[in-house]
């Protein structure tokens, strides 16, 4: 390698000498480079003068383990350059034996101190011991600048703070040791202090941070080029006197094979639960809101908190099958919704489909008269829906107009910022269905639960022993009769029958025990143990579903709107009239009714109760209000012939007055009505 | 007991002004008198430095002098205590 710097001293009778020092300085300092499967170590030394004070050595160790030792002789000149070279052999001998590198520098120190000490000389010394087959490494210091960890694709380095005592200084001292690991890409470095001494153009010093600039600039080139680019890129950094010191350099670039790529274990960020529960307690997820560059899921790789777990307890992986309206964001761990949207997490057999359904955003006017749109997600119009165009929509509606001559079917929410007139509103359709599922699965599930108990006490009976009921099932199916239990298959069609698809393959169950059991049932083969337990289990996921659907039944199907005139309105949630009131219209919602202005000529009826400011008659027509028993009427001003229903009774607004009425649930009971 | 002596050095500790800081230091070397070394105009020091200031140690060992270093900069504490020497310099 060249020298740096050629200020050397004018000594005309020695330069010969100097040369011949020089040359077997160049031997034993000269770049070195070992390659150990794709794992490699290379390392050099400049000297400042013409020859130098510091020593590098690579020495192998057997069985993909290397000892690398950086060393700093304190002076300059021939007297240096000669201890640098007993301090070499010292190490290579001493290496032979020893396997530890804190023993190593302990005995350096020990086997030079009676000649360090009479010269007032030290030294410093940094060993590691790196197994490239276990990827670790140990480090131990005698006073060395400390040994720098670059992690693989890491934009800083970590100082492997080993401490020690430099040598020469005392006899008989310790020498501690770090253990790192070096996984697949990391780098660790050893360097003198003359990189990091080197001044700057402005008068600083290089420093740590500008060696560990230049560095990572530096890894992921091959490596034989590392460390000359590293001499050049500190002279490139340094002023003309600025380096004043010997450039040495080791690195070890750990290699080992590449971590496998972890399990796509999921976490849902949207509302903070985990896919796995999501999809065990609910049947179709309560699709959380997400706006465009959210995240909407993190993977979080072999994390035990992301394990589903299935209805017996073990542990099992979701593994992400696809992905629609999302991105992988910045680093590759997070989902991004693509767009403004709905959340959904689906299962499909074993494996996981996360979504974003945008929002559909659509310009009234680019809608045909007439023409439907039908979207899983929520939709949004931008303009009057006034061509008798229909919307259905899984989610919420959103019209920013009125809407006239129009249908619009949601599974969520309505709400149309104008008036309606001459329109259908359906809301909170998707809700209707989980309360029906929900009844059907309970009927089962209680069905089951029974037919369970009957065939448990009958399995007691001494006239009803094993061989017996396998012997016969016509004792059984009387008995089951008299009961008056539907027959079993009759039972597992009308709960098919009941149960949306979706429902139905998110519960193994319903897949895997019903055809056998059946096919028990046809075969006469029923038997006690595994097909009671299966009974059993299959009642227990059903009875689970049903409180799911039961949970969702509950999901908003609101409709807000500013007026309403010759329309049907039929919600799930509630209604809400701000505007001028309704005329002529028929609504139907099983939350509250709320009318913030006039009801002219209506039909409305409510599960929760009526609200309005105040009530008429509209086209000829008295208003209709009726609620069940255990709901309320308050109506601000109702005038003469406006019917009120709850339960069974019935008033009939004999002159205009308001109208506040209640009927609790124990006392229409208790009346008979109902 | 006497009065202690107390010197100033100001600049780097370096190979070019070591040799002239020990001599300077050694010559205020007495038996039974302290010698005090004022190092806080000291911003850096390298190893020859280093090995400066542990020679001091042992020379004032050696005569029986006591010798003091006070005000270490940051930079100047980090290096002996990297090397080590931290404790030796002033025990």
């Amino acid at each position: 390698m060249p020298t740096v710097n050629r200020k050397t001293p004018a000594l005309r009778g020695r330069e010969q000498d100097w040369a011949v020092a020089r040359r077997v300085q160049d031997m034993v300092l000269g770049a070195k480079e070992v390659r150990y499967g794709n794992a490699f170590l290379v390392g050099g030394s400049t000297p400042f003068h013409e020859v130098g004070g510091d020593y590098f050595d690579i020495l192998p160790l057997g069985e993909g383990c290397f000892r690398v030792v950086v060393a700093d002789i304190m002076g300059k000149g021939i007297g240096a350059a000669m201890l640098m070279m007993m301090v070499r052999a010292a190490v290579r001998a001493l290496s032979l034996t020893i396997t530890r590198p804190g023993e190593l520098v302990r005995a350096v120190n020990g086997l030079l101190y009676e000649d360090l000490h009479p010269l007032a000389s030290f030294l410093t010394m940094s060993c590691v011991d790196v197994d490239l087959e276990r990827g670790r490494a140990v480090c131990a210091n005698g006073g060395h600048p400390y040994p720098i960890l670059f992690r693989a694709g890491a934009t800083q380095g970590e100082k492997i703070k080993v401490r020690g005592c430099m040598l020469g200084v005392l006899c008989d001292r310790e020498f501690e040791e770090t253990i790192v690991d070096l996984g697949y890409g990391d780098t660790l470095l050893l360097y003198s202090d003359g990189f990091i001494e080197a001044m700057t153009p402005e008068g600083g010093l290089v420093g740590f941070t500008g060696l560990e600039k230049i560095m990572l600039s530096l890894l992921g080139q091959p490596p034989s080029q590392i460390i000359p680019g590293a001499v050049s890129a500190l002279i490139a950094s340094t002023a003309d006197d600025g380096i004043r010191d010997d450039l040495t350099l080791a690195l070890v670039g750990a290699g080992g094979r590449e971590p496998a790529p972890p399990q796509d274990d999921m976490v849902v960020l949207a509302d903070s639960r985990r896919v796995a529960d999501w999809l065990d307690q609910e049947g179709q997820p309560n699709a959380p809101a997400v706006f465009a560059g959210q995240a909407a899921a993190v993977r979080v790789p072999g994390h035990p908190g992301t394990q589903g777990f299935s209805a017996e307890g073990a542990p099992r992986t979701l593994t992400l099958q696809g992905l629609r309206g999302v991105s992988r964001g910045s680093d590759a761990d997070t989902l991004v919704a693509a767009a403004d949207g709905r959340l959904g997490v689906f299962k499909v057999g074993e494996k996981v489909l996360v979504e974003v359904l945008p929002v559909h955003h659509q310009g009234a006017d680019t809608l045909e008269p007439g023409s439907s749109i039908d979207y899983p997600g929520d939709v949004i119009i931008d303009g009057d829906l006034d061509k008798g165009q229909t919307i259905t929509a899984g989610g919420n509606v959103h019209v920013l107009g009125k809407v006239v001559g129009g249908r619009i079917a949601a599974g969520g929410s309505v709400v149309a910022a104008g008036g309606i007139i001459r329109t259908e509103i359906q809301a909170g359709l998707v809700a209707s269905d989980f309360a029906r599922v929900a009844a059907a699965l309970t009927h089962v599930a209680e069905r089951l639960g029974q037919m369970a108990e009957t065939m448990q006490a009958l399995m007691e009976r001494p006239a009803f022993r094993q061989q017996d009921l396998q012997g016969g099932l016509a004792p059984l199916l009387r008995v089951l009769a008299q009961q008056k239990f539907v027959s079993f298959p009759g039972l597992v069609d009308a709960a098919r029958a009941a149960l949306s698809e979706r429902i139905v393959h998110l519960y193994p169950a319903f897949n895997e025990v019903l055809p056998s059991l059946l096919r028990a049932w046809q075969d006469g083969q029923f038997t006690a143990s595994t097909d009671l337990a299966s009974l059993e289990t299959l009642r227990r996921q059903l009875s689970t579903a049903a409180q799911t659907a039961a949970l969702l039944s509950t999901f908003a199907g609101h409709v807000r709107i500013m007026h309403a005139d010759h329309s049907n309105i039929t919600a799930q949630g509630s209604v809400s009239v701000t505007g001028s009131g309704v005329y002529r219209c028929r609504v139907v919602a099983q939350g509250a009714i709320v009318i913030a202005g006039k009801v002219l000529g209506d039909h409305l009826q409510s599960d929760t109760g009526v609200v309005a400011a105040a009530v008429g008659r509209g086209g000829g027509a008295a208003t209709l209000v009726a609620i069940p028993v255990g709901g309320y009427v308050d109506l601000g001003e109702a005038t003469t012939g406006t019917e009120v229903r709850i339960g069974s009774r019935v008033r009939s607004v004999d002159r205009p007055q308001p109208v506040r009425w209640q009927v609790p649930k124990e006392e229409g009971n208790r009346s008979g009505g109902t | 007991m006497a009065e202690p002596k107390r010197i100033r050095w100001e600049g780097a500790l370096d190979m070019g002004a070591v040799p002239e800081f020990v001599a300077a230091v050694q010559a205020l070397f007495e038996a039974g008198v302290s010698v005090e070394v004022d190092l806080s105009g000291v911003q850096f020091i390298d190893s020859t430095g280093v090995a400066g200031l542990l020679n001091l140690r042992r020379t004032a060992a050696g005569q029986r002098a006591a010798l003091r270093f006070e005000g270490f900069q940051p930079d100047v504490a980090e290096i002996l205590e990297i090397m080590g020497v931290a404790g030796l310099i002033n025990n």
